[in-house]
């Protein structure tokens, strides 16, 4: 990046990861009110883990500039939360189901 | 790019590097590869020691072995163990991945040095911290880990059952620290590899002994962190009272098979894929023809991986999964097979109409493929859950791991070498020394390695220290003994290659650029190359396999030379 | 024709060490992932979870939190600091996230780990607590690991600095800083709200 470009992007950038922050505060905040209201625990789970989601990729888009990024990042991010999650499916059916069957 | 430069221009900056910098703290990527290849050699007499102990045990049990003594019951776990730990991760991945990977990357992708010199010397010394720390549990009054190299729990988590208190723990650490030093050498190759390359040297034209290294790493950096986790929770279950794979804690033993196998099947791809890299190389050298189905292998490497991660319950078909999981693992586990076998088919069409020198790196390559089959046709067997259910636990087992890997890390790896001494070492070696290796060991490896297929369908279970028990098994200790006379044959068989490779570093013939007339970029450089490696930037015309091609006077032609007019190409690129 | 020199698909355009760290997240991912799918297994498995996770100190946990994504601001305020070459912010956004990073870890330890034990709560008093130990131990050692990388980059602007290898070294100690918080994220639900 050249240096007179860097200079107008930071001016702009600084309140930009500001206001990320005022987001991210302000979802931290909704997901405690959501854990302590009284409604279901699945939909507060739910609920939760969604506004954490959405943390997540604030932070990671904004701050760990993601959306600029080359394809082969986005791959080496994705990957890994395929991987993951897969894992986590393809156990379920055996250590949950083992687990409640009193195996 | 301006950091390579950067890091290449801080290290070699002409000033002489005292012996310290120069060969011990080395951040030269050939250096560095040397030094994984002697701390592999090292360890692999540890484990080829720990093989002697145990096939002394299996063939007479009860006996002093010679060189070393009594070897009782109490003993037998640790050594299998250690056997299995040693080879795997202290043998096979040093040498097939931070010797050869670590010499060839740069030189075959056109780069002065890898992306990150002092990681890669960083990532060589804390395998050494490993080592050392799992030959210290092997000096400990309780011996060293005793649970296999699987670590099973709860045999491993509670150290009631195998008596074995630090020698474990250490284990967990020897390990741990294994992996942070391929994560680290990992990173490495994947960076340079996809970051460094020379002009013209787009990903289709790179030697696929790169593509092999490069997907190996990604495997094993991909598989290896749940792994990591399990041996965090291990280690909190041995040393601060947790219960995650105890049962009497409310935890689950599969739950550590799961973490185990989830890496530990693409673990053996890890090592498997950089072997047959090499192995193509060789074959591809050595017959005067291109290599068959470039696109076919890239694309079949990169199947293997992705399907490596969904294969890992095969190993777990009679431990307790859900009987209805065995299904979609048993059916990914056949469908492995297709991609591997499309490898082995490739490699066989590039024999046809070939015209073969048998130097002895070839040898090694061809004896790898055929003995590579072997085993692999045998996984069919075990790959199916109603087949498994039977060899599960068996010798079978047994010899179909030693018949995959052994010829990808002792085959491949010994092809390697004789192909690749003249570059590294600035000398030939003695080629009927070779040969003598070659044949000794493709010989006494199969006679080692039949007989225990046999035994293991006859009923014989393993990592049990001797059969007297078992009157149903008393017909089979013959194929025993026949497989310990042949592994104490193979063990002596190493002695003339030993002799060869020492003695050809000093009074070996000088080799020249290009002893072998191959096309990769290493071989356009010194023997052994100079420091930084291309003192002119190369460029790249076309991929390294063009051999042969007609209408032309030589019958290869290196990269980095262009194709001459009016020369039908190989590829058609 | 003979086929020129094409120009390598070499990705040039992405710095080295920006690679290097973006693949070691990959396999921190991984680590990470195992602990969480361990945790959530066993979880569904296990039952009793609820009962044993009444006594996390959810308002420190929230806390903590704060602490941590007001760091991830410091850090890329110190990064944007850097690419404006000037040498006290950046300083002083590094320095406010080593404490804040440090705070975390005092809350954590101090205010969490040593009244919880005191409780009777130790990594062996059950299957929550012991993944309640050992993820947010894991991730404390991470936290660690970059309060002294951070803190270094600090040292290091106390004097005259290159900067285009300063602002390369904050941007990627940043990455892993983000990670750390992104790690959090999650774990504070995890371990705190379910």
């Amino acid at each position: 990046m050249s240096e007179a470009v860097a200079g107008e992007h930071t001016r702009d950038e600084s309140s930009l990861y500001v206001m990320i922050w005022g987001w991210l505060i302000f979802l931290l905040i909704a997901g405690l009110a959501i854990f302590v209201l009284p409604i279901s625990k699945a939909l507060a789970a739910f609920l939760i883990f969604s506004i954490a989601a959405v943390k997540a990729a604030l932070v990671i888009r904004n701050y760990m500039h993601l959306k600029h990024e080359h394809l082969l990042i986005y791959l080496i991010v994705l990957i890994p939360l395929l991987f993951f999650f897969g894992l986590m499916m393809t156990l379920i059916p055996d250590i949950v189901y083992r687990h409640a069957m009193g195996m | 790019m301006s950091t390579a430069v950067a890091a290449g221009a801080h290290a070699h900056e002409h000033h002489e590097l005292g012996f310290i910098r120069r060969y011990i703290f080395s951040t030269d990527h050939k250096v560095i590869a040397k030094q994984y290849m002697t701390a592999s050699a090292l360890m692999a007499i540890l484990g080829g020691l720990a093989a002697y102990l145990i096939r002394w045990q299996l063939a007479w049990p009860e006996t002093d072995v010679p060189g070393w003594g009594p070897f009782g019951p109490e003993n037998y776990n640790a050594y299998i163990t250690m056997h299995g730990t040693i080879m795997i991760f202290f043998v096979a991945m040093p040498f097939l991945l931070g010797a050869f990977g670590n010499f060839l990357i740069p030189l075959m992708v056109g780069a002065d040095d890898m992306a990150f010199p002092r990681l890669n010397a960083l990532s060589f010394w804390t395998l050494t911290v490993a080592s050392t720390i799992l030959i210290i549990s092997m000096l400990l009054p309780e011996g060293p880990a005793a649970a296999g190299w699987t670590g099973y729990a709860p045999l491993s988590a509670n150290p009631l059952y195998t008596g074995v208190h630090w020698g474990q723990n250490l284990w967990i650490l020897a390990i741990a620290a294994e992996f942070g030093s391929f994560l680290m050498g990992g990173i490495n190759f994947l960076v340079t590899t996809l970051n460094m390359r020379a002009p013209g040297m787009s990903l289709m034209r790179m030697p696929l002994v790169v593509w092999t290294e490069v997907t190996a790493s990604v495997l094993f950096l991909l598989s290896v962190g749940p792994l990591i986790a399990g041996a965090i929770m291990l280690f909190l279950d041995r040393t601060m009272g947790t219960g995650f794979f105890l049962p009497d804690k409310g935890g689950d033993p599969l739950l550590w098979e799961h973490l185990f196998w989830f890496f530990g099947h693409p673990e053996v791809y890890v090592v498997a894929l950089p072997g047959f890299g090499i192995m193509l190389e060789i074959l591809s050298v050595f017959s005067r023809k291109p290599i068959f189905g470039y696109k076919m292998i890239v694309y079949s490497t990169i199947t293997t991986g992705i399907l490596s991660f969904v294969v890992w319950a095969h190993h777990m078909f009679v431990s307790g999964i859900d009987p209805r999981l065995a299904t979609p693992f048993s059916i990914t586990t056949i469908l492995i097979s297709v991609p591997f076998a499309i490898l082995v088919f490739c490699m066989t069409a590039t024999l046809y109409g070939a015209s073969i020198r048998f130097t002895a790196a070839m040898l090694f390559a061809l004896g790898g493929l055929i003995t590579f089959i072997l085993g692999g046709v045998t996984g069919i067997f075990l790959g199916s859950a109603s087949s498994d259910i039977y060899m599960h636990g068996t010798y079978f087992v047994v010899s179909h791991f030693h018949y995959v890997l052994f010829p990808t890390v002792f085959f491949g790896g010994f092809g390697g070498l004789y192909f690749w001494y003249p570059k590294m070492f600035g000398r030939m070696m003695n080629e009927t020394l070779g040969k003598i290796h070659f044949w000794g060991t493709f010989i006494f490896f199969n006679c080692t390695f039949i007989p225990l297929f046999f035994a293991g369908l006859g009923g014989t279970p393993r990592r049990l220290y001797e059969f007297s028990n078992y009157e149903m098994l008393a017909h089979l200790q013959p194929l025993q003994v026949m497989a310990t006379w042949s592994l104490i044959g193979l063990l002596i068989v190493q002695f003339p290659f030993l002799f060869n490779f020492l003695y050809s570093m000093f009074r070996g013939k000088v080799a020249e650029k290009n002893p072998w007339h191959a096309n990769s970029l290493e071989w356009t450089l010194d023997s052994p190359p100079p420091h930084p490696n291309f003192p002119t930037p190369p460029r790249v015309y076309h991929d390294p396999y063009e051999y042969s091609v007609p209408g032309m006077s030589e019958d290869w032609l290196p990269q980095d030379q262009p194709m001459p007019v009016g020369a039908a190409t190989a590829a058609g690129e | 024709m003979a086929p020129e020199a094409v120009e390598t698909d070499s990705l040039h355009q992405i710095p080295l060490g920006k690679a290097a760290i973006w693949w070691f997240l990959a396999s921190e991912i991984m680590v990470f992932g195992g602990l969480i799918t361990s945790y959530v297994l066993m979880m569904f498995a296990h039952g009793g979870f609820a009962e044993q996770a009444v006594h996390v100190k959810w308002k420190l946990g929230a806390l903590n939190t704060l602490v941590l994504l007001t760091s991830s601001m410091t850090m890329i305020l110190a990064l944007a600091s850097a690419r404006k070459k000037d040498l006290e912010k950046t300083r002083m956004f590094l320095g406010i996230t080593v404490l804040l990073g440090l705070t975390f870890l005092v809350i954590k330890i101090f205010f969490e780990y040593i009244p919880e034990i005191g409780e009777g709560f130790t990594p062996a008093s059950g299957m929550f607590w012991s993944f309640y130990f050992g993820m947010t131990g894991l991730h404390g050692v991470h936290v660690f690991g970059g309060i002294v990388a951070n803190f270094c980059l600090f040292i290091y602007t106390m004097r005259k600095v290159d900067w285009s290898l300063l602002e390369r070294r904050v941007e990627y100690a940043g990455l892993y800083w983000h990670f750390v918080d992104v790690v959090w994220i999650f774990l504070f639900p995890l371990l705190y709200l379910t």
